[in-house]
């Protein structure tokens, strides 16, 4: 499903990604790991479309298409998507509104019709309940005010929605409370299956206790320098990184 | 429809047309004028006037006779799902007067009666916008309205200002407006044009005493040849409460002056603005918002969206005075240019005298922001469409928090056809 091969981008001059290989198949459940700075936010931004890195070698593909030739909207319209690190506060426009509006652009491009804007609400309003999401947020301002968790919270809600075949979140746990985390880890793993991969950035193994991944990967200086099962993730939860480092220093 | 041009041009035919004026009338117009006079009609040369003169095209013009023009000519100005007490002035005369509880409404016709003399007619020049001068010279058609102390309007009062005579004329038009003790209204003040080139003069003054609330909209769309000023000065008592809201979204010219003093103990005060301008169109805005009393809170933000040719002067002053303690002022200046011609000048100014005050503003000049374009992109929402919810975003921000459905929906349909135009102008080249 997505295939990224040698991938090398730099910003300013500055490498950041320095060979990455990875292969995701229909179905799966990777984790993406590693410490701050090491470029999981960069990889996950180019494969979403963000194109202020300079990619200077290798390729990612998507079903077989060259990815980085495609415009983010169109890679959205694919089926890709984002979690945001840190999600952008749109004021004026209501988070009803932006959700419809996605929605809506989505289903054009794949050639199916607008949803029937009761319908659409009524759908929306399930998902919000299903995350325990103040019903409230959804005709506020896009993420203006929101607290960590509710911004958090409503990425997931956009994902659900919008339910996209490849998605990727980005510390979508980090700021969660404890409940929290449960119930986004519940929405994650309603949309599992056998079409659908995702793949979590995380630094923390308790959110794979509840989205078990199939393959743990550590991400180190701009490449994976070890990938795993989820016990991996419990390894690293012990031992930290510094082992894997200098095992690799060592190979 | 035009008046023929039998009365004499403001500048120079003043006295001629003042003798056919009530006498003791006469004195306060004759120092209006004069100070009017040896300080010139406001050209570029005056500090207020950098961005516009008025001059030019005032002088020319002379006081108008109201223009009959048909009543349907309101019907433009209804709100739907607006329940209120309309007040419909053609060219600055009251058509009629509506019985209102609690309310009295006292028509200004030639003669303004003693009490509506200015208070200050000693003050000089330097201290009196030129557009008030102007008014007091000329003004000979207003309406004064009272709120009796403790009196809640139930109903909005909309005044609908129909300017309907051209290019020769300039209505001047006053209008005070006082709230009582604990009193409560609110008031939407609404221009429109029937004809074309048409030029008013509003001066728009409101007092509010102690306790009272007075949410005050001013909305603006007039057609694309008109000119329009609002000189308007309030005063706000102690405990009361002042919300002006600003939407320009439509005229050739239009200048607002808004001269606003917290002049009571916990007085609180809130000016919005929100002005989309395109083609050659001038809107320019000076605010001066004066803290004269302990304990008072200001908010001012304007917004601005800036196309074509068009140019925007913000200048917002805020005055804090020097026995003035624990006073809060803030201010907020957003505009977003959208042609290369495009053209703001943003003239923000602190004026404070006492150390107890919490004050900030900011001002911001630019594009689109780009991490919001791409977030918005990444759910599959198209650039186009995307740059469009985006100014939309940045437009409503002011008007979701009027707090005045029926309005703020008539708003969002008039700002939505606005970007509408701008958005498929731009998809087109
Ligand atoms: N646009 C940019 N301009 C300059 N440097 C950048 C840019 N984006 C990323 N970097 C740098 O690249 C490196 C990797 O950043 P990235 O955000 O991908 O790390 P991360 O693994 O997601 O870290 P964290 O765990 O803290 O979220 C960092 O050193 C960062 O400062
Ligand atoms: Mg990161």
């Amino acid at each position: 499903m997505l295939s990224v091969k040698g991938l090398k981008a730099s910003v300013g001059g500055t490498e950041i990604l320095r060979g990455v290989d990875l292969e995701i198949r229909p179905g799966e459940v990777h984790a993406i790991m590693g410490p701050n700075g090491s470029g999981k936010s960069t990889l996950s931004q180019i494969i979403c479309g963000r194109q202020d890195y300079d990619v200077t070698e290798g390729e990612v593909r998507f079903e077989g298409e060259d990815l980085l030739q495609l415009p983010v909207e169109e890679r959205a319209a694919r089926g890709i998507f984002l979690g945001f690190q840190y999600p952008i506060e749109i004021p004026g426009v209501s988070n009803t509104y932006f959700l419809r509006a996605a929605v809506n652009a989505v289903r054009a491009a794949r050639g199916e019709e607008e949803m029937d804007a009761a319908d659409f609400l009524r759908h929306v309003r399930a998902k919000a309940k299903l995350l325990e999401l103040d019903l409230a947020l959804l005709s506020r301002p896009v993420n203006v005010g929101f607290s960590g968790g509710e911004k958090k919270r409503n990425e997931i809600l956009q994902m659900m929605i919008l339910e996209p075949k490849l998605a990727l979140l980005d510390e979508t746990d980090s700021g969660l409370d404890i409940d929290a985390l449960r119930v986004v880890a519940e929405g994650v793993n309603a949309l599992r299956s056998a079409e659908r991969a995702i793949v979590v950035v995380t630094h923390y193994q308790r959110l794979l206790d509840y989205i078990v991944p199939d393959y743990v990967h550590v991400l180190s200086a701009g490449r994976i320098i070890k990938t795993g099962g989820k016990e991996l993730a419990l390894e690293l939860e012990e031992r930290g990184y510094g082992w894997l480092l200098e095992e690799k220093l060592q190979a | 429809m035009r008046t023929t041009l039998t009365t004499p041009s403001l500048l120079e035919g003043f006295e001629a047309w003042l003798a056919g004026r009530p006498e003791r009338d006469q004195p306060h117009r004759r120092e209006a004028h004069a100070l009017l006079r040896d300080g010139g009609y406001p050209t570029r040369r005056h500090e207020e006037w950098r961005f516009t003169a008025l001059g030019p095209w005032a002088e020319s013009r002379s006081p108008s006779a109201p223009s009959t023009v048909a009543t349907a000519g309101f019907r433009a100005f209804d709100v739907e799902g607006l329940e209120a007490i309309d007040l419909e002035f053609i060219d600055g005369r009251l058509a009629s007067v509506p019985e209102i509880p609690g309310v009295k409404i006292v028509v200004l016709g030639s003669d303004l009666g003693p009490e509506e003399r200015p208070a200050n007619s000693s003050d000089s020049r330097g201290d009196v916008p030129a557009l008030e001068l102007l008014n007091r010279a000329w003004s000979d058609r207003g309406v004064l309205v009272e709120v009796e102390p403790g009196v809640k309007v139930n109903h909005p009062l909309h005044f609908r200002f129909l300017s309907a005579a051209g290019s020769s004329t300039f209505t001047q038009p006053r209008v005070h407006l006082r709230l009582g003790r604990s009193s409560e209204v609110k008031v939407l003040e609404h221009h429109r044009s029937a004809g074309e080139s048409t030029a008013t003069n509003l001066h728009f003054e409101v007092e509010l005493e102690e306790g009272a609330r007075l949410e005050h909209v001013q909305l603006t769309l007039l057609g694309d040849s008109a000119a329009h000023a609002t000189n308007l000065r309030a005063e706000v008592g102690r405990d009361a409460t002042y919300s002006h809201w600003n939407f320009v979204l439509g005229g050739r010219w239009v200048r607002d002056d808004l001269h606003c003093r917290l002049a009571g103990e916990h007085s609180e005060m809130r000016l919005m603005g929100l002005a989309v301008a395109g083609g050659e169109q001038m809107i320019d805005t000076h605010t001066r918002v004066e803290h004269g009393a302990e304990h008072a809170r200001s908010i001012e933000e304007y917004r601005h969206v800036v196309d074509d040719q068009a140019r925007v002067v913000f200048a917002g002053r805020v005055v804090v005075e020097a026995q003035v303690r624990d006073s809060d002022a803030r201010q907020t200046n957003a505009n977003l240019l959208l042609s290369p011609d495009a053209r703001v000048n943003a003239l923000p100014q602190l004026e404070i005298y006492n150390d107890d005050v919490k004050a900030s503003h900011g001002s911001s000049m630019g594009q689109l922001d780009e991490e919001a374009l791409f977030y918005l992109r990444s759910r599959g929402i198209d650039e186009a469409t995307a740059r469009g919810l985006l100014l939309w975003g940045f437009a409503n921000s002011v008007v979701e928090q009027l707090e005045w459905p029926a309005l703020a929906q008539l708003i969002q349909h008039e700002v939505q056809g606005h970007l509408g135009e701008i958005l498929s102008l731009e998809e087109e080249s």
